[in-house]
């Protein structure tokens, strides 16, 4: 599939985590589906894109830390990313709030919700304003990383399916969701906090395409196999939290699409 | 030979001048505790909005301050405490008054609270807690239900308890006319009507409190023969009197009465203790206000080195913390309470509208 986002080719940074490895194993196949846009990745560690800021536009990890600059510019060819070249900028790989989401909602029955498993009862208020303070808290600190560039968002994909058996890639608490009887409810609640959160905030969400989605909160399993380590060519994860690039090629299509829905301005109008 | 006058001889703390006067703020034998408390003390907390203060600080010195309701995990900070999650040792929210809580301890042995839901908009409030959900619930029967769950922690709570910590607020409530419930807020301040017909306003007096604390502690000792209780005084005015006298002698009788039953109690038993925090709050001694602007908030660096005072006279700083303030800042007391009382500024003639 094809699309046309401008007849002149625009400039995209892919930027985040290990995370962005889906989109940079995904190079020919999104160059091949988008022509109009020319994608350059830059990614860093959990960690160290943790503590990464934007300086004079130059966004990359803590300039103090030598050994994350070094890993920066062997794994992107420079220490540090020019944020003003691009016309957009695409950022993977923070969880912003979901965790603390799922965790909460792993934790109590909803009052207000019909189930009962016999856990704690939290209010459905208390429920939305711990969704709310945990993805404001990440939200406010990847605003702040990116200094006021406008960027696209998308979450660190949900793990895939193969987290839920008891076994080694069990991963909780995106585990529980797959038998919460409240999984559907929670994932649009926390999608519609998400979005507004990060629209107050000037971030677009690009939420993980709904045909990578196996339930709430997973992803399919194939996504999960023949999935590589960012930051070496050719590395195997296979673990199941890390996507391959057929979920890279999927999310930049979305990610594409919002472009086109886009009404924001250039980004780089001031030339 | 017997001494010239009972006076002489006596230490320093005993004379106003050297003991507060030329004496610093927080002089530190004012506390003589009658009973240790250690870091194995499990201890309960409640009150009024002060003594949100004392078991924060409590906690932070490592002390087992019991939490029958905790925030579980993934819920966040600031949504854990608004929602009453980590303030006191379960989620009744404050208890301003020894009635409320004489009342709740009657309430786990079967009573009933008159009118137990009040609602606004279409939202449904616990009257007994309506802080703790500041949006409400969704119906009647989802306040009852989670009533009972937190009835049950509450109970919980008592059984692991060695010792209560409780602050006294306020004399002053509101009650049910015909069956004297009395509620932690004025109807209609959160959520529910006034109605003169229903409600009325009733301003204890010490007689009434003591009565009402002996009826609490013979209830807690069926439930937990062993318990200590350490009491305070809020050095909180009140936000507001509904006495028909100015705010200023209604919080100095409020207070004066609520200092007297905690003489009277610890005079009465070798299981109470009083701390001092009132006087620490109010002594004249300190060089600037220990108010904050609205001069009814207590400053946080006031508070922290009150908590100190407490600590130290338990042997509970950390080592190395000599300095009053190294020690009082594991109490956070950054930390804003949270007072429903406050809620009545809003119905001042000259609150914006």
């Amino acid at each position: 599939m094809k699309i046309a986002v401008d007849p002149e080719r625009r400039k995209v940074a892919v930027v985040g985590t290990s995370n962005i490895g889906a989109i940079k194993y995904a190079e020919a196949q999104i160059a091949a589906e988008h022509p109009s846009l020319k994608v350059t990745c830059f990614g860093l560690p959990g960690g160290k894109f943790d503590g990464a800021h934007t300086m004079d536009s130059q966004f990359g990890p803590d300039r103090a830390d030598h050994g994350a600059m070094k890993l920066a510019r062997r794994v992107n060819g420079a220490p540090t990313i020019d944020l003003m070249a691009f016309d957009h900028i695409l950022v993977i790989g923070d969880t912003l709030g979901m965790p603390h989401t799922l965790w909460t909602a792993a934790s109590y029955d909803i009052a207000d919700w019909p189930s009962r498993t016999g856990r704690q009862l939290l209010s459905e208020p208390a429920f939305r304003a711990a969704v709310t303070e945990a993805i404001a808290t990440r939200a406010d600190h990847l605003r702040s990383q990116f200094a006021d560039r406008p960027i696209h968002v998308a979450l660190a994909p949900y793990p895939t399916t193969a987290v839920v058996p008891k076994g080694e890639h069990h991963q909780m608490p995106y585990a529980a969701m797959a038998t919460h009887p409240e999984a559907a409810r929670i994932q649009t609640l926390f999608n519609d906090a998400l979005t507004r959160i990060l629209s107050d905030r000037h971030m677009t969400f690009v939420p993980q395409p709904s045909e990578t989605i196996a339930s709430p909160f997973l992803t399919k399993e194939p996504y999960g196999h023949g999935s590589m380590d960012f930051r070496n060519e050719g590395r195997l994860l296979d673990d199941h939290r890390h996507m391959n690039a057929d979920f890279g090629a999927s999310l930049f299509r979305a990610f594409a699409l919002a472009l086109t829905q886009d009404t924001a301005a250039p980004q780089n109008q001031e030339g | 030979m017997s001494p010239r006058s009972p006076y002489s001889g006596l230490p320093q703390r005993a004379f106003w001048r050297g003991g507060v006067a030329g004496a610093p703020a927080f002089p530190p034998d004012l506390y003589r505790p009658k009973f240790p408390v250690t870091q194995d003390t499990r201890v309960f907390t409640a009150g009024s909005c002060f003594a949100q203060h004392v078991g924060a600080a409590m906690k932070a010195a490592g002390i087992q301050v019991i939490d029958a309701e905790p925030a579980r995990r993934g819920l966040p900070p600031e949504t854990a405490k608004r929602f009453g999650y980590g303030v006191y040792s379960a989620r009744f929210g404050n208890l301003y008054t020894v009635k409320q809580f004489r009342q709740l301890v009657d309430e786990l042995n079967g009573a009933k609270p008159a009118l137990p839901v009040w609602e606004r908009d279409g939202r449904f409030w616990d009257a007994q807690r309506p802080g703790v959900e500041p949006d409400g619930l969704a119906s009647p029967d989802i306040v009852a239900e989670m009533r009972t769950q937190h009835l049950a922690a509450v109970t919980e709570a008592f059984a692991q308890a060695d010792m209560i910590v409780f602050t006294l607020g306020l004399t002053e409530a509101w009650e049910h006319t015909e069956s004297g419930t009395v509620y932690p807020t004025a109807p209609g301040t959160i959520a529910g009507t006034f109605d003169a017909d229903v409600f009325h306003f009733a301003n204890y007096g010490v007689a009434d409190i003591l009565e009402d604390f002996t009826a609490l502690e013979e209830s807690l000792s069926d439930l937990n023969p062993d318990l200590k209780w350490l009491l305070t005084v809020s050095p909180v005015p009140l936000a507001a009197t509904a006495s028909g006298q100015h705010v200023l002698p209604a919080t100095v009788r409020s207070k004066s009465v609520l200092r007297t039953v905690c003489d009277m109690l610890c005079d009465s038993s070798d299981r109470i203790d009083y701390f001092p925090s009132y006087e620490l709050a109010t002594s004249p001694a300190h060089t600037t206000s220990p108010f904050a602007g609205d001069l009814r908030s207590v400053r946080p660096e006031i508070v922290a080195q009150i908590m100190q005072c407490f600590l130290q006279a338990h042997d509970l700083c950390e080592e190395g913390a000599e300095q009053p303030e190294e020690c009082a800042t594991n109490a956070d007391p950054s930390d804003e309470a949270i007072c429903e009382d406050i809620l009545l500024d809003a119905f001042a003639p000259d609150a914006p509208k």
